[in-house]
């Protein structure tokens, strides 16, 4: 078992193959001690990580089927697709309950994988926020995650010459 | 900070080592100094300290938000993310924001060569020659040239795209010169989609095989030779093509070739030497007879996809192929 201590003191004792979803941990187990701080992570945040490592640590152990591997192969085929295939549809879909957040909690998670370096589950809210903010106007996508509009008029101006071709034949 | 390099698998495709580090904004650390420096941050450092609601967003590191700008099509980039506020603009006028640039869907609606192929050099530049992913349609041989080879005012200097590893140019008019030109310029390519590009012939082929070792993805579907058909007369032959690819192009995993006109020698040669084929997919081949050692071969793949193996495709326009098909099946079961 290794345990993590969060920024505001809270323990968690978590198995080793959970907690090696995050590389970083895992390089730190190898050259250290079992008891890893995390002060920069809060505690709320890191439940809902462990929670995320628990379930892929679980699915990764086990090969797969060669059902899901098909699919894999079969979605992969498909046009223009950006991220990794799809690796289990069971797994994938309980990504997306996972994810089912606001905007604020999603940027605490990816800020803590990040920093964790797990990976996946940065890829995952990387892409749950990139289709929140997909076919949104700017003006939405402010309000939505709470950014400031801090152009000036002729900032503005300068950008939309600058990217004049963007809004031709929209 | 966090060990984590900008380009990692979402935008990578099978690209070498090499190439992550070409545009990495952050460092790799070794697991002490990042134990060392986590132990030295104050503890309201990230994520646990600040209050909610605020515009965090607007300050993701850019390296997280270059990732999920590299998820968006390009229009979109310039005409809405560069607009949400100043961090935002500034994190896309960097080169790596512009490592993939999606076309795809604003080159179906522009419809234009010539203003297709000026947007992508003009993006392409933006990237300082380290675009990896570039889908378009339509692109002309200007456009191509400017992607393989562009040119950069400061530092005076040419730059070819040597990290591009994923090119999509669907029904695009870029021709066998330009591509031969070229094609020692795209090295590292490792998917490509030349499907429907008339201008590209076997030359081409043979000459991007000779050049793009690692290319493990090729699509070359051709649109249906209809107006033959109805005409009666047979398909025209040409294994060209075929044999470019199996003669070059040995390393293949994924091969499409939707209504080629090479006959089962020409699908043979590619079954030989494709050794790592893993998905096939020669739908509408009409010179191609399924039976036999060829058949045999076919099944060895993992994926096979070839007009009449889905049994609820209409047999009518393939009849003339369907009574080897049937007999030798009778024969087998016999």
């Amino acid at each position: 078992m290794i345990k993590l201590v969060s920024g505001d003191g809270a323990e968690f004792e978590v198995e080793e193959e959970v907690a090696f979803q995050s590389k970083i941990i895992k390089d730190i187990v190898a050259d250290a001690d079992d008891v890893i701080p995390l002060p920069t992570v809060s505690s709320k945040v890191l439940i809902q990580v462990i929670e995320y490592c628990r379930k892929h640590a679980a699915v990764n152990s086990f090969p797969l089927s060669p059902s899901s591997s098909a699919a894999a192969a079969a979605s992969s085929s498909s046009s223009i697709s950006y991220s990794k295939p799809v690796s289990d549809p069971a797994l994938r879909a309980w990504d997306n309950e996972f994810v089912k957040l606001n905007n604020s909690s999603l940027f605490d998670i990816v800020i803590a994988a990040n920093y964790l370096d797990i990976e996946e589950l940065v890829d995952l809210v990387l892409e749950t926020v990139a289709d929140r903010i997909k076919g949104k106007q700017a003006q939405e996508i402010r309000r939505q995650f709470n950014i400031e509009n801090d152009f000036t008029p002729e900032e503005e101006e300068a950008l939309r010459r600058e990217n004049s071709w963007a809004f031709q034949n929209n | 900070m966090a060990p984590r390099l900008a380009c990692h698998s979402p935008i990578s495709y099978n690209s070498p080592p090499e190439a992550l580090f070409e545009v990495a904004v952050s460092v790799s650390v070794s697991a002490t100094a990042w134990k060392l420096s986590m132990e030295k941050r104050p503890r309201e450092a990230l994520g646990s300290g600040k209050p909610r609601g605020e515009s965090r967003w607007a300050e993701l590191t850019p390296e997280l938000l270059a990732l999920i700008f590299s998820l968006m099509p390009a229009d979109v980039l310039a005409r809405t993310m560069s607009f949400v506020c100043r961090s935002w603009r500034d994190v896309l006028a960097e080169p790596y924001s512009w490592s993939v640039v999606d076309l795809a869907n604003w080159c179906l609606r522009v419809e234009r060569t010539d203003v297709i192929d000026f947007v992508v050099g003009h993006l392409v530049d933006r990237s300082r020659g380290t675009v990896r992913r570039l889908s378009v349609y339509y692109l002309g041989d200007s456009g191509f040239a400017h992607t393989a080879l562009l040119y950069l005012p400061t530092p005076f200097t040419h730059v070819s795209c040597r990290l591009l590893s994923k090119l999509e140019m669907r029904e695009s008019f870029v021709t066998d010169k330009m591509v031969k030109e070229h094609a020692n310029l795209l090295s590292n390519l490792t998917f490509l989609d030349i499907s429907y590009c008339a201008n590209i012939t076997s030359e081409g082929i043979e000459a991007l095989g000779k050049n793009c070792k690692n290319l493990a993805l090729l699509r070359r579907s051709m649109s249906p030779p209809g107006i033959t058909r109805e005409n009666g007369l047979p398909s025209m032959v040409d294994e060209g093509e075929a044999m470019a690819i199996a003669n070059n192009m040995v390393g293949l995993k994924q091969l499409e070739l939707s209504y080629g006109k090479f006959t089962n020698n020409g699908l043979v040669a590619i079954l030989t030497n494709c050794t790592a084929l893993i998905y096939l997919d020669i739908v509408g081949c009409r010179n191609v007879q399924m039976t036999g050692n060829v058949e045999l071969m076919c099944q060895k793949i993992k994926t096979c996809v070839y007009t009449g193996y889905k049994k609820d495709i209409s047999s009518d326009d393939f009849s003339t192929d369907s009574p080897t098909d049937v007999s030798s099946d009778q024969e087998d079961e016999a």
